[in-house]
């Protein structure tokens, strides 16, 4: 990734056709010819691939050695990581015009495949998709009608973050709804996330009739919000959280004796000097996969093949390394470890096993899969809505 | 007669305007102290703590300096290019007799229109035209959103400009050109300068349109955004308060400038 162009010429960097601009506007060739030249030369250069991410899967100067070994260049963009903005700039907006891979959150896949906005890979060409454990790839939005749409890239699962100082040890997301701490518990402010850990609260603590946490019924649905309304008005929750710096505040200002929450703001708080631990509920955990897609103007635009081949270099080894040391998050494959043996001088073997297994314990029990895109998605929204209203 | 002021209004127009001005000031504020912070945590450090390592840190932040590229050029092109418009469309206002609150709407409609709206829907009409996005689409959104501002501030620097002087200048045959250049625009000067400055913030900060409207370079809010929401470290701090850092120089400057070009007119008396 070249990181170091000059800034003027970056910012006026452009992908414009100026044929046709012209005709578009009928004017203004000087100022467009110089956008239009340069996405000639980005077209002629297939060796690249624009990966469209959160910027959490960003690995920065690294990317520079992945393409040395892959011999595909990354252009990383951040996608912002909501999925909702991201569905539609692919499907009304540009997204497909300038992006060729895709890094999301697990389950908009099947949203996006129907709609014909991605295509499916084919994993003949990722010959380290063999190595991808078997539980992650058995993570049920990755295909559409028997295509492989989505190739778990990052995953991890995700619990909840309390203060073993104050609540003991913790194992059931029962702290969050206990009565007892009124007004010391937090949730995040999106139901992709609050409502699954609900869900599964609801369902494996107190028997309620929830088939999948992950993909609940309109019933199932009202009975997961009802319930979170009344806490709310009870004024159980001191808040529901909204982005990492909010949720680390929360932990780091002890806020919060406990709250759902990514397991990345547990080493944050623990950087800070903070005693916080993450729980291994007995209810399970929520799993989540930060998904690669394919979009479909990379395959329109001849990029299928690099972008077969950047997907294949991402499962090799170094990219899991390097996330795993910058970001806690695990690329689902032996080859992490057996690049760090290969270059000690880079990456600890032992951390690298570490956090392999300590992610496997997690999966090792229950888990249910997040889900950003399920079948009841807009009765979600509505019902989220309403909870914030409450 | 004069009325002289007791001291109690002075006391409570001036505390209010204290108050005023920490409410407004304090976050800011507290933002460029955290800045200085050597911890992780965010909060306001020791005197003896003070550090500029997050500052000296920003240069090896790749994504941020060239957001903050992209956002620079993009506001400037925008101010220049909204400033200019604006002007051409407030001349028309006062040019206009008929139509002419259907002229001030339609210039002022844009304002109305949410930006995720706005942003998505010019992405989609530019996509469909085949044009491919980039800083010249992130430019066109946020003209639409700059524009209406612009163009209020300009029309109403024009309340300077009386009509009379016009016309005196026109039975001195000045040509409109003329009256334009030697009467008009050294008295919308004012209007003209806020309204560039107005428009290169709005863009500068703009978020919904950039977001839909970028090409594979972010601007600096879509990425501080991404970054707020996916581990940020005090980096942006230091951002942010370069940013502020810099935008206060600029004040003071054009303030001192003012105060300067005042007391030389004193002076002239």
């Amino acid at each position: 990734m070249n990181k170091d162009r000059d800034l003027a010429s970056s910012a006026l960097r452009s992908n414009m056709q100026r044929r046709d601009m012209l005709k578009l506007m009928g004017a203004g060739a000087a100022a467009l010819s110089f956008g239009g030249l340069a996405a000639t030369r980005a077209m002629a250069d297939d060796a690249t691939v624009a990966f469209w991410a959160t910027a959490t899967l960003d690995i920065g100067d690294k990317w520079q050695e992945f393409a040395r070994q892959s011999g595909v260049s990354p252009e990383f963009t951040d996608n912002g990581n909501d999925v909702g903005p991201v569905v539609a700039r692919l499907a009304a907006g540009n997204a497909n015009d300038l992006f060729d891979v895709g890094g999301f959150q697990g389950g908009a896949e099947k949203e996006l495949a129907k709609q014909g906005l991605i295509a499916p890979w084919d994993v003949s060409k990722i010959p380290n998709f063999a190595g991808i454990w078997q539980w992650a790839k058995d993570i049920p939005t990755l295909t559409h009608e028997g295509k492989q749409y989505g190739i778990p890239t990052v995953v991890n699962a995700d619990s909840i973050i309390y203060r073993p100082d104050k609540l003991g040890k913790v194992d059931s997301y029962g702290v969050i709804f206990d009565p007892k701490l009124k007004g010391r518990v937090a949730m995040e402010d999106a139901w992709i996330n609050s409502a699954i850990f609900t869900a599964i609260y609801l369902k494996e603590a107190e028997n309620k009739p929830i088939k999948e946490p992950g993909n609940l019924t309109e019933s199932e649905l009202g009975l997961v919000m009802e319930f979170l309304i009344k806490h709310k008005k009870d004024g159980q929750f001191r808040t529901f959280w909204n982005g990492w710096e909010q949720g680390v505040q929360l932990v780091a200002n002890e806020e919060v004796d406990a709250m759902t929450g990514w397991e990345p703001i547990v080493y944050e708080g623990r950087k800070r000097g903070l005693q916080v631990e993450y729980a291994a509920p007995v209810e399970g955990y929520e799993g989540w996969g930060n998904n690669t897609v394919l979009l479909k103007g990379a395959a329109e635009r001849g990029k299928a093949e690099a972008a077969h081949k950047f997907v294949d270099a991402l499962l090799g080894g170094l990219y899991g390394c390097e996330l795993g040391k910058a970001r806690g998050y695990l690329v689902p494959t032996d080859n992490n470890l057996a690049y760090a043996k290969a270059h000690p001088d880079e990456y600890k073997a032992d951390d690298v096993a570490k956090l392999a297994d300590h992610v496997k314990a997690k999966f090792s029990g229950k888990v249910y899969w997040q889900n950003c895109r399920p079948d009841n998605f807009q009765l979600y929204e509505e019902w989220w809505q309403k909870l914030r209203n409450a | 007669m004069i009325v002289r002021e007791g001291t109690t209004p002075r006391i409570v127009i001036w505390t209010l305007t204290v108050i005023g001005l920490a409410v407004i000031y304090a976050p800011p504020l507290y933002l460029l102290g955290v800045s200085f912070n050597p911890a992780l945590q965010p909060g306001l450090p020791h005197f003896s703590d003070i550090t500029l390592k997050w500052y000296l840190a920003l240069g090896a932040e790749s994504a941020l300096v060239a957001a903050l590229g992209q956002s620079i050029v993009i506001a400037l092109a925008t101010a220049i290019i909204a400033t200019l418009l604006s002007l051409g469309a407030a001349l028309a206002y006062r040019e206009l007799h008929r139509g002419r609150s259907l002229w001030f709407l339609t210039v002022l409609l844009p304002m109305f229109v949410p930006g995720v709206i706005q942003g998505l829907a010019l992405s989609t009409v530019l996509s469909r035209a085949g044009v491919k996005a980039s800083a010249l689409t992130v430019i066109a959104g946020h003209l639409l959103w700059a524009m209406p501002f612009a163009f209020i501030v300009i029309l109403t620097s024009f309340a300077a400009v009386k009509r009379t002087y016009l016309m005196a200048a026109d039975d001195l045959g000045a040509s409109r050109l003329r009256q334009f250049l030697d009467i008009t625009l050294p008295l919308i000067r004012p209007g003209l300068v806020s309204a560039f400055i107005f428009s290169f913030l709005l863009s500068f900060n703009e978020f919904t349109r950039a977001f839909y409207l970028a090409g594979r370079q972010n601007t600096l809010p879509v990425v501080l955004f991404g970054k707020m929401n996916a581990g940020a470290s005090p980096t942006i701090y230091a951002m942010s308060g370069a940013i502020f850092l810099v935008s206060s120089v600029c004040v003071v400057v054009v303030a001192l400038r003012s105060l300067l070009m005042q007391r030389q007119a004193g002076r002239s008396i």
